[in-house]
C-alpha cells in the first residue's frame, strides 16, 4: 500500500488482478439495476475522462457536480479523479433541487471555490441561465460534457500525494459555507486505515444508500469499496427514504455484509411495522453509523426489533468525524466481537460540573452516551480545556484531533483556517470526554445544528429569517433541539414580537418559515413568538443561542 | 364523481394535521415552498399518496413544482392514474 498513489489506484489493482469480478449494482427507479464489473466500470471511468478531456477539462480544474443518484454522477465524479481535475459534489436536496434558493446557493459556492465547470442536468442548466449570476463557469449537462469531441490523446494527471483531490462542501456562518481542501494522501490515509479497521475485501458486499455529496456516502460508501475489491450495491437516499423496508430486504436478497445508517435513519428502521421487518440480516457484519451523535436508544431499539432476524449487535461501528477529518475518524473496532459501550453517567455532573460521573443504568439521573472509539494508531486525540491544558479522563471539554487524515484548509480562506487549526492540531468545538481511552461525545462548543446528517449553521437560518421585513435585528435566535418523532435535530427558531409589528404574527411565522426553506433548503420544525426579552444575549451584546436553548428546553 | 372531488379531500384531511397548527390549506397554498411540509413529511406524503390512490410515484417527479399545492398534487395524481 502507498498512501502517494492516487486514489482509484487500488481499484485499477484490483481490476488487473480479476477484471471478470462485480465493481457496482446501481439500483434505479422501479428498482431495475444497471451492472458493471471492473473491467466494464474502469472503461467507463476512462471514456468518461477522455470525454472531459476533449471537452476542455483539465487536470486542476474545479468541477462542481450537482447530479442525482444514478449512472451519471458515478461516472462523473470518477472521471473526474481518473483525469485528476478536482470534484466538488454539491447537495442534492430532495424536492428542493433547482429551486430559486438552491440555484442562489449554487452561484455562491461556485464564487467561493472559484469554479471553472458545472455539470449538472438539463432542467438545472435552463433555470441556472435564466438567473442572475454572479459567477461565470463554463455549464455542461451530463450528456454535453461527454458528447464526442475530437480525439484527444489520453493526458491524465489524477491527484496525488499533497495534492487536492477533492473539495467538501461544509457548512459555515455564511449561505456559501466553506470548503475544505482535502488532499490525495489523507485521503488515502483514511480509506487504508478503514479497509484494516473494518477488515474489508474481495468477498464484501457494500450496501450504500447515503448520498455522495456526505462524506460518509463518498468515502465510506463509493470509494473505500473499491479500494478494497469488494462490490458495492448503490440505492439512492430516496429510495432508502420512501421504502426503508425494502433496505432490508436487500440485505437479505444479497447477502449484504456492510452497510451504513444516521441516527434519524435507524430511528426509520425501528419505526417499521413488524411485517416488513421479517428479512434475515445474518449476514451483515459491520453496521457502520454516523453523521450525527447516535443515540444509545436508537441502537437498542433497532437490536429487539430484529434480534430474531439473526442482527448482530457486535456488528455496529460507531464513529466521529467531520469534513475537515476526511470521513469518521474515531471509530469503535468492530474486530474486537464486542457492542460497542454505553457510559451512564450523572446528567447533573455532566451539566454543572463538566464531569463524566459514572452511575447504574437504572438511577433517575443516568444517561447513557454512546462511545465513539478510540483513534487508530498514531492518529492523535486530546481533549483540553478552555485554556488548552489537557484534561483528565472524565473531564468534559474540547475535543482536538491531529494527524495525517486532516483537511490542508478551507479553500481561500486562511482566516477560517487559523480559526480552527493551531500547531497541526484541529479545533473540533465538539465537547467531549475520554473514559478507558475511549472518546464520549456529549455536546457542543459550536452553536452547529445537525439534521439527519446535514450541518447547518444557525447564522446561515437568523440571516434568512431577517431578511422578513417587520423583523427587527438581533430579535431571532435559531438552534437544534432533539425531535424524538424523527431520531435526529429540528430546526427551532424564537422570535421576539413587538407589539406595533406590521405583519399578524401568523402571517410572520409563514414568513419566516418559507425564507428560511427557499434559502436554507431545510424546513424549520418550529416556529415561536415570544415577547420581548425573551432572547439571552451575553454581556457584549451577542446572542447566546446555547443559553436560549436550553432556555427552549427547560419550557421557560 | 369529478377528480377534485376525489382527489383533493382526502389530500386535504391527511395534511390537516401535519402542517404548523393555524396554517392555511387552500386548494393553492404554497405546501413545500414555504416550508409547510419538510422533506420527511414530503416523503410520507408520497407514501400516502401511492396506498391512497394506488399509483406509483417516480423519483423523477420529485420536484416542488408537483406536489407545492392541492391543485398540482391532483394533477399529478390524474397524470399518473391515466398512465396506468
Amino acid at each position: 500500500m502507498n498512501f502517494q498513489d492516487p486514489i482509484l489506484a487500488g481499484f485499477h489493482a484490483h481490476c488487473d488482478r480479476d477484471p471478470d469480478q462485480p465493481a457496482i449494482e446501481i439500483i434505479g427507479e422501479g428498482g431495475s439495476s444497471i451492472y458493471h464489473n471492473r473491467r466494464e466500470l474502469r472503461a467507463l471511468i476512462r471514456d468518461t475522462a477522455a470525454r472531459f478531456q476533449s471537452q476542455g477539462i483539465t487536470p486542476g480544474d474545479k468541477v462542481l457536480i450537482k447530479l442525482s443518484h444514478g449512472d451519471a454522477l458515478l461516472r462523473t465524479l470518477l472521471g473526474c479523479f481518473e483525469l485528476g481535475a478536482i470534484p466538488c459534489l454539491l447537495p442534492w436536496r430532495f424536492a428542493h433541487a433547482g429551486s430559486p434558493g438552491d440555484l442562489k446557493r449554487l452561484d455562491l459556492q461556485a464564487t467561493s471555490i472559484e469554479a471553472e465547470w458545472l455539470i449538472t442536468t438539463p432542467a438545472i442548466k435552463e433555470s441556472w441561465l435564466s438567473i442572475e449570476r454572479n459567477w461565470r463557469v463554463e455549464l455542461r449537462t451530463f450528456a454535453e460534457a461527454t458528447a464526442k469531441n475530437h480525439d484527444t490523446v489520453a493526458d491524465f494527471k489524477p491527484a496525488q500525494g499533497e495534492a487536492t483531490a477533492y473539495l467538501q462542501f461544509t457548512s459555515g456562518t455564511t449561505g456559501a459555507g466553506r470548503t475544505a481542501e482535502l488532499s490525495a494522501q489523507a485521503i488515502q490515509h483514511c480509506l487504508h486505515r478503514d479497509a484494516t479497521k473494518l477488515d474489508l475485501g474481495t468477498k464484501d458486499r457494500v450496501l450504500n444508500w447515503l448520498p455522495l455529496y456526505h462524506d460518509l456516502g463518498l468515502f465510506a460508501g463509493l470509494l473505500l469499496p473499491l479500494l478494497s475489491g469488494a462490490r458495492i450495491i448503490w440505492m439512492s437516499p430516496v429510495r432508502f427514504l420512501r421504502r426503508p423496508a425494502e433496505f432490508l430486504d436487500t440485505i437479505d436478497r444479497k447477502s449484504i455484509t456492510v452497510t451504513f445508517a444516521t441516527n434519524a435513519a435507524l430511528h426509520q428502521l425501528a419505526g417499521l411495522p413488524e411485517t416488513d421487518t421479517r428479512p434475515d440480516l445474518s449476514s451483515l457484519k459491520r453496521f457502520i453509523c454516523g453523521g450525527e451523535p447516535i443515540r444509545h436508544e436508537s441502537l437498542r431499539r433497532f437490536e429487539d426489533l430484529f434480534k430474531t432476524q439473526q442482527f448482530d449487535p457486535a456488528s455496529w461501528v460507531i464513529g466521529y468525524g467531520m469534513a475537515e477529518t476526511v470521513v469518521g475518524v474515531i471509530a469503535t473496532d468492530p474486530r474486537t466481537g464486542q457492542t460497542p459501550r454505553t457510559d451512564w453517567v450523572e446528567s447533573h455532573a455532566l451539566k454543572t460540573n463538566n464531569q463524566a460521573v459514572a452511575c447504574e443504568p437504572d438511577k433517575a439521573t443516568a444517561i447513557p452516551i454512546v462511545t465513539c472509539g478510540q483513534p487508530w494508531h498514531r492518529d492523535e486525540l486530546k481533549i483540553i480545556d478552555e485554556n488548552g491544558t489537557d484534561l483528565a479522563e472524565r473531564v468534559v471539554g474540547e475535543v482536538c484531533l491531529r494527524g495525517p487524515f486532516l483537511f490542508s484548509g478551507y479553500y481561500r480562506q486562511p482566516e477560517e483556517t487559523a480559526k480552527v487549526m493551531r500547531d497541526g492540531w484541529l479545533y473540533t468545538g465538539d465537547l467531549g470526554y475520554l473514559a478507558d481511552g475511549h472518546l464520549y461525545i456529549c455536546g457542543r462548543r459550536k452553536d452547529l445544528i445537525i439534521v439527519g446528517g446535514t450541518n447547518i449553521h444557525p447564522e446561515e437560518i437568523e440571516a434568512a429569517a431577517q431578511t422578513v421585513s417587520g423583523l427587527s435585528p438581533g430579535r431571532l435566535v435559531a438552534f437544534g433541539a432533539p425531535n424524538d418523532q424523527t431520531g435526529t435535530e429540528g430546526i427551532i427558531v424564537v422570535m421576539e414580537i413587538a407589539r406595533q409589528e406590521t405583519l399578524s404574527i401568523p402571517s410572520l411565522e409563514a414568513a419566516v418559515r418559507q425564507r428560511i426553506t427557499e434559502q436554507v433548503g431545510l424546513a424549520p420544525q418550529r416556529i415561536l413568538s415570544m415577547p420581548r426579552g425573551w432572547i439571552i444575549k451575553t454581556s457584549s451584546g451577542k446572542l447566546s443561542r446555547h443559553k436560549c436553548r436550553t432556555k427552549y428546553l427547560n419550557h421557560e | 364523481m369529478s377528480d377534485s372531488l376525489s382527489i383533493i379531500p382526502p389530500v386535504r384531511e391527511y395534511l390537516a394535521t401535519r402542517i404548523p397548527e393555524g396554517s392555511p390549506l387552500e386548494d393553492q397554498t404554497k405546501l413545500v415552498s414555504s416550508g409547510m411540509i419538510d422533506s420527511m413529511g414530503l416523503v410520507d406524503l408520497t407514501t400516502f399518496l401511492e396506498v391512497e390512490f394506488s399509483i406509483m410515484i417516480p423519483e423523477e417527479s420529485f420536484t416542488v413544482d408537483n406536489f407545492d399545492t392541492l391543485t398540482a398534487i391532483e394533477a399529478l395524481v390524474t397524470q399518473l392514474r391515466s398512465a396506468k
